[in-house]
Parts: C-alpha cells; sequence; structure tokens
C-alpha cells in the first residue's frame, strides 16, 4: 500500500471534482456528500479530460461529451455509458484526502489482446 | 469486399462495402448499429479498429484522429474505404437495427430554391429523383462536384414520403461548401447526399413534452420537429418550449414561421430567441422595433442559449433536443443535467462541427 494524501477535504465541495496531482499521477477526487472518491483523471470513452468535460449531480458523474454516466459511488456504468469508471482506495485521515497510489490506474484503449474496449 | 466485424459477444458479422464505398457508409446500409456521430470525421466516435486487410484512408488530417491511435490500426470508419477484404473490432456492441429508422442510402438530386436569410445564412432545396422517408431531426450528407468530403446539413421541412429536401445553412469565412453555396448559388447544380442519418430524432409516439434548444442553424431540424408536431396535433396535447439562440436582432431568420406557430398554440409552445451579442440586446422585446416585422408572442431574451435553460417549463417527462455549434451543446447538456437533473436518456443532441 502506498497512501498518500492528495488534497484536503475543504478543497473538494459536495458534488464537484478536483484534478489533482501526486508524483506525477494525475488523478481527480470526487466528493459524493457522505465521502471522497477518486477516479483515474480521463473519460474511459475516448480519453476526454474529465475535469472539463465531466459533471455531478445526485451522485452520478456524467461525461458531457457523449453522455457517459457513473455511479459516483461505485463507478459502475449508467445509461449509455458501455464500460465503467475505475476507481483509486480513498480514505480520510483527519481533513486530508488519502489515495492509495500503489499503481497509476489507467483504461486499455489499444492493446492488442484488449478484451474491454474491443 | 467483404467487412467482418469481429464481435465479442456473438457470431463475427459480415457485409458487403463496394470500392471507395465509405465503410460507415456500408455498413449503416446493412443497418448496422455501428457507433457515429457527425460522419464527417471531426469526433471520432466511429472510431474502428483494422484487424486485417487493407484501408484506404481518406481524409488524412481530419479532426476526429486526434484521439485516435493511428499506428495501432485505429481508424475512422466516416472517412476510410476498404482495398481489400479487411477484418474489424468496433469498441461496443453492434447489432443489426430493429430501428423504424429509413436505411440510409446514396441520393442523387438537383439544388433549387436558395434564399438568403439574413447577412450569413441562406436556405436552399434539393429535389431528388425518387422519394425518401425520414424522421424531423435527421441529417443527410451533401456532396459538391468539386469539393473534398461530405459535409452534414439537417433537414428544415417534414413529410413522410418527399422527394424535396429542405436544408438551411451558415456562411464560413473559407468554409468550402458554405463559400460555395453562397458565391455560386446555382439553381440546378446536380449533387449527391447520403442519408437520411441521425438519432437526435424526434419520435411522437413518446408522448413527450419537448425542449428545444438550438444554436444558429441548428434550428434546422428543430423547424422539421414543429412542422410534424404542427401537423399531428401533437402541441395540442404536449408543451413544447423552444429557445433560438443568434448573435443579434438581424440574426433572427424563420421570424414568420416562428411567429405563426406560437400564435396557433398559445397556451402550450413557447418561443425564446436568445440575443448572445450583449451590445446590441435590449433584453426585452423593445427589439422589435429593430426587427423587420413585430415579434407578436416570441418573447426575446438577453445572453446565451443555455443561460435562459433556467426558466423553461420541465421535468423528469421532458425530451430535451440540442443543435448547433459544439461549445453552445456542450453548455446546455452541462445546464440540463447539472441544474435541472436530466437523466441521458432525456437529452439527444448533434453538435455541428
Ligand atoms: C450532424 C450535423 C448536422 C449539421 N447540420 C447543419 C445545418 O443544418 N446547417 C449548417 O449550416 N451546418 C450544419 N452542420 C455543419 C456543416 O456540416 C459544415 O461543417 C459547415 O457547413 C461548414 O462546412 P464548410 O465546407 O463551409 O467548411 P469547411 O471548413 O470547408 O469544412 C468543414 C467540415 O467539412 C469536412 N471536411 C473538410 N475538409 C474535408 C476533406 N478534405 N475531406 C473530408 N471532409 C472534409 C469536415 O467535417 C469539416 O469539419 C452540421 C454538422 C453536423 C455534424
Ligand atoms: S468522451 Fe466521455 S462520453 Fe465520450
Ligand atoms: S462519425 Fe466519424 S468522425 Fe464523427
Amino acid at each position: 500500500m502506498t497512501w498518500k494524501p492528495v488534497c484536503s477535504t475543504q478543497d473538494v465541495s459536495e458534488q464537484t471534482l478536483k484534478l489533482c496531482k501526486v508524483d506525477g499521477i494525475a488523478l481527480l477526487v470526487a466528493n459524493v456528500g457522505d465521502g471522497f472518491r477518486a477516479y483515474p483523471p480521463v473519460c474511459p470513452h475516448m480519453e476526454e479530460p474529465l475535469d472539463e468535460s465531466g459533471i455531478c449531480a445526485d451522485g452520478v458523474l456524467t461525461c458531457t461529451k457523449h453522455l457517459w454516466q457513473w455511479d459516483m459511488r461505485t463507478g459502475e456504468a449508467k445509461g449509455p455509458a458501455e464500460r465503467p469508471i475505475l476507481m483509486y482506495d480513498v480514505r480520510l485521515d483527519g481533513d486530508q484526502v488519502m489515495v492509495n497510489l500503489e499503481k497509476e490506474l489507467e483504461y486499455d484503449f489499444d492493446e492488442d489482446d484488449d478484451d474491454d474496449d474491443y | 469486399m467483404n467487412i467482418t466485424i469481429s464481435r465479442k459477444a456473438g457470431e463475427p458479422l459480415t457485409f458487403q462495402c463496394r470500392p471507395h464505398e465509405k465503410i460507415l457508409y456500408a455498413a449503416l446500409q446493412n443497418r448496422l448499429t455501428v457507433p457515429y456521430e457527425c460522419a464527417t470525421g471531426t469526433c471520432g466516435s466511429c472510431r474502428a479498429k483494422l484487424v486485417s486487410g487493407a484501408l484506404n484512408y481518406g481524409w488524412r488530417d481530419a479532426p476526429g484522429l486526434k484521439a485516435l491511435k493511428v499506428d495501432r490500426g485505429e481508424f475512422l470508419m466516416c472517412q476510410c474505404s476498404a482495398l481489400s477484404d479487411c477484418e474489424i473490432r468496433i469498441p461496443s456492441a453492434v447489432s443489426v437495427s430493429d430501428s423504424d429508422l429509413a436505411t440510409p442510402d446514396h441520393l442523387a438530386g438537383t439544388i433549387t430554391d436558395f434564399n438568403k436569410l439574413t447577412d450569413d445564412v441562406m436556405s436552399f432545396c434539393i429535389t431528388l429523383e425518387n422519394e425518401v422517408s425520414f424522421q424531423a431531426g435527421q441529417f443527410a450528407l451533401l456532396q459538391l462536384p468539386g469539393v473534398d468530403g461530405a459535409r452534414a446539413y439537417s433537414m428544415v421541412n417534414y413529410a413522410p414520403h418527399t422527394d424535396r429536401l429542405e436544408f438551411v445553412i451558415k456562411q464560413y469565412k473559407g468554409g468550402k461548401v458554405s463559400e460555395w453555396l453562397f458565391e455560386k448559388s446555382l439553381s440546378s447544380a446536380a449533387v449527391t447526399l447520403f442519408g437520411p442519418l441521425g438519432h437526435a430524432v424526434f419520435e411522437p409516439q413518446l408522448q413527450r413534452n419537448l425542449l428545444l434548444l438550438a444554436g444558429g442553424s441548428g434550428i434546422a431540424g428543430m423547424m422539421a420537429m414543429l412542422q410534424q408536431a404542427d401537423q399531428i396535433g401533437y402541441l395540442e396535447k404536449h408543451s413544447v418550449d423552444l429557445i433560438f439562440g443568434v448573435r443579434s436582432s438581424q440574426d433572427m431568420f424563420y421570424v414568420t414561421e416562428l411567429k405563426k406557430l406560437a400564435a396557433t398554440y398559445p397556451d402550450t409552445l413557447k418561443i425564446t430567441i436568445a440575443l448572445s451579442d450583449v451590445a446590441d440586446a435590449v433584453g426585452s422585446n423593445d427589439i422589435a422595433s429593430d426587427s423587420a416585422e413585430p415579434l407578436d408572442k416570441l418573447k426575446i431574451a438577453r445572453g446565451f442559449v443555455h443561460e435562459q435553460i433556467n426558466s423553461v417549463r420541465a421535468d423528469t417527462d421532458t425530451m430535451a433536443f440540442i443543435a448547433g455549434p459544439p461549445p453552445m451543446v456542450d453548455a446546455s447538456i452541462r445546464e440540463l443535467v447539472g441544474s435541472k437533473g436530466f437523466s441521458a436518456e432525456q437529452i439527444r443532441y448533434d453538435k455541428f462541427a
């Protein structure tokens, strides 16, 4: 486990996203109201930067580019989305949001034997 | 040539593709549910991956290639044709469509009836050799003689079957097709089309209230929806809010048609024209004195289309249609999802890029 502080709980207001960078890894921290989540910063559809294209409402994250949606708490795909959103392990240490950055989470967009995307 | 789509779930799908035919066009003629949005090389939605075979890549500078890994065999189906039998993969589930939408095809016709609506907006018609069916909100790809690549234009008129398609086009400085049409305005040029295309269609059987958001020439498909709604009595039972964004009062068009509709359905149809050019916008119907004709029931507002969304009638039963420049569509989606609580199912859009 490689827990790293990424931001303070005050940095991310409820139902919003914040782009953070730790040790060269970019991630998106979300405040879902009763907790925090952290995702890779790109949309699993076409790699749009979710800090710009993403919008949160009622616990649902929507990418405004083509309306893919996910449950912010579980990462599960909703509506037209065909893939879930990946999530880092998150815990709170006082008002620090801590993320387990053991391994950078990435979507396999193009591996030859990638069964997820194609 | 045979194109085979290998699938994660299910048997491979194979279809015929003639030489020079774009792979997207051939797949759609075979009623396959392959993904696409613009069909003209800009959005990247039609990406696929070549497993075996050879392609003619067509437009090498297509903006839609930006998000693709070309060195790993990714390509745009709307730009590429096959040079041999090909096996391809597509990053979403593909099946044979069972929808009611007409199967698109190549159409031949003649451009007629150019009509200048404002300084930089014009309408024109294409008279086809054969009748077609399409849904209000759909578009067709226009191929002009001597211009590389097709351009998408949404039908302004609606009829269950027709040999006459009406379009509206905005002039872009340096834009090949729009300048061609504005400069030549040739009555009787022979052209080809491919269509009908597009998913942002009005489906009266869903019995939804409508929210129509149009930026500039994005009004095209909305006019078709209003025309159909008027023809079938839809506006007697359903509320429709239209917000039509243009720069200034000089840039308004279809005012006569919209006024007539608004007067016919005073209780159900609410039309707002949003003027984004603040220097010009009076922010009230005083603007009527500026425009060539009185605006009657049309409401004039100041600002962008998405800035008017908070004042529209909308609930979980409303279906929103958005068409226009991509930033206008993105801002409107953001507002609908973020402030109005719309779900993805309630939003249909066309980005005019
Ligand atoms: C779904 C949809 C519906 C649309 N509906 C309308 C409408 O109703 N009214 C309207 O005014 N506009 C509409 N547009 C925009 C329209 O399609 C054109 O982009 C616009 O008219 C500018 O075309 P142009 O030739 O003047 O500009 P250009 O800058 O010459 O061309 C713009 C577009 O043409 C294509 N293109 C350019 N060069 C090539 C090439 N070498 N090979 C292949 N393709 C090329 C690309 O798609 C490019 O984005 C729509 C767009 C879309 C995606
Ligand atoms: S890029 Fe996010 S939904 Fe398509
Ligand atoms: S559908 Fe091919 S790039 Fe948009």
